[in-house]
């Protein structure tokens, strides 16, 4: 629980440092959207992810304990509803959820009480069916 | 600078979504499913948000970021058919494998071959160019 806390603060801690320095919103699909070969904004943020997850994985091997239990057709179609989903809503959780709630969008609003609503529906159901 | 300080932002966002456990499809999955509720995830949204009112007020009581000339806030306010369509499939998939953007790539370390291939689809779909043209 308090670790949940902890991690929230560091991913605001996060977003509000790049929108403070850069004035970007850190959200993910967004970023993956956009992003082009070369030095720019975007390829740093992803690694900077990237070699922190690594250093995270190589110091504190046991927060990796999980596994991806995930069948090969739910991967497909979760890939392809995730990306053309935040393609087309123009964020995720991190662009609505984290930056836009924070910021008083009513885009994001709408956004995030529709992907909460209809990601409750498909678990539980899913969850009922095991 | 403006790079020196997006890989900063990345390397912390890492850190807050592998310690909240947000990196676990299962977590995910548990905090969706209202019938076996567990609500680890909701503390990481709710602390995420509230720290960032707070912050994003202080932020944008200044006319500019240190780094650049501007704010870089979407124009867009009107609620369309696209941000209703896209909200709804993408929490389908979301609550379908607990994997949403951020903790995808995160999770690109541990090497699975489903992993990788979910973000290449993600990527893919999201690159896609638009074809139909709007009026």
């Amino acid at each position: 629980m308090i670790n949940a806390i902890i991690g929230g603060y560091l991913i605001a801690v996060a977003a509000s440092f790049l929108m403070f320095t850069t004035g970007n919103i850190a959200g993910f699909s967004g970023i993956i959207k956009r992003v082009k070969l070369g030095l720019n904004w975007r390829i740093s943020f992803i690694l900077g992810l990237i070699t922190s997850s690594i250093i995270s994985m190589a110091l504190k091997p046991e927060l990796f304990n999980y596994s991806i239990d995930l069948s090969w057709p739910v991967i497909l179609i979760s890939a392809l509803l995730v990306g053309i989903g935040t393609r087309l809503s123009n964020g995720c959780t991190s662009g609505h959820g984290v930056c836009g709630l924070a910021r008083l969008s009513k885009r994001s609003l709408y956004s995030v009480s529709i992907f909460m609503l209809t990601g409750a529906i498909v678990a539980t159901t899913l969850g009922a069916l095991k | 600078m403006k790079n020196l300080s997006a890989f900063i932002t990345g390397s912390i966002f890492a850190v807050g979504l592998i310690i909240s456990t947000m990196v676990n499809p299962k977590k995910v999955k548990g905090f969706l499913n209202i019938l076996d509720w567990d609500p680890t995830l909701a503390f990481v949204m709710g602390s995420a948000v509230t720290v960032n009112l707070v912050l994003f007020y202080f932020i944008f009581k200044r006319k500019k970021p240190i780094l650049d000339k501007e704010f870089h806030i979407p124009a867009k306010t009107i609620i369309d058919k696209n941000l209703i369509i896209g909200s709804i499939l993408f929490g389908a998939g979301w609550g379908l494998s607990g994997l949403c953007p951020g903790p995808a790539l995160v999770n690109i370390v541990k090497l699975d071959p489903k992993v990788i291939v979910f973000i290449l689809i993600m990527t893919i779909c999201l690159k896609l160019k638009r074809t139909r043209h709007h009026p």
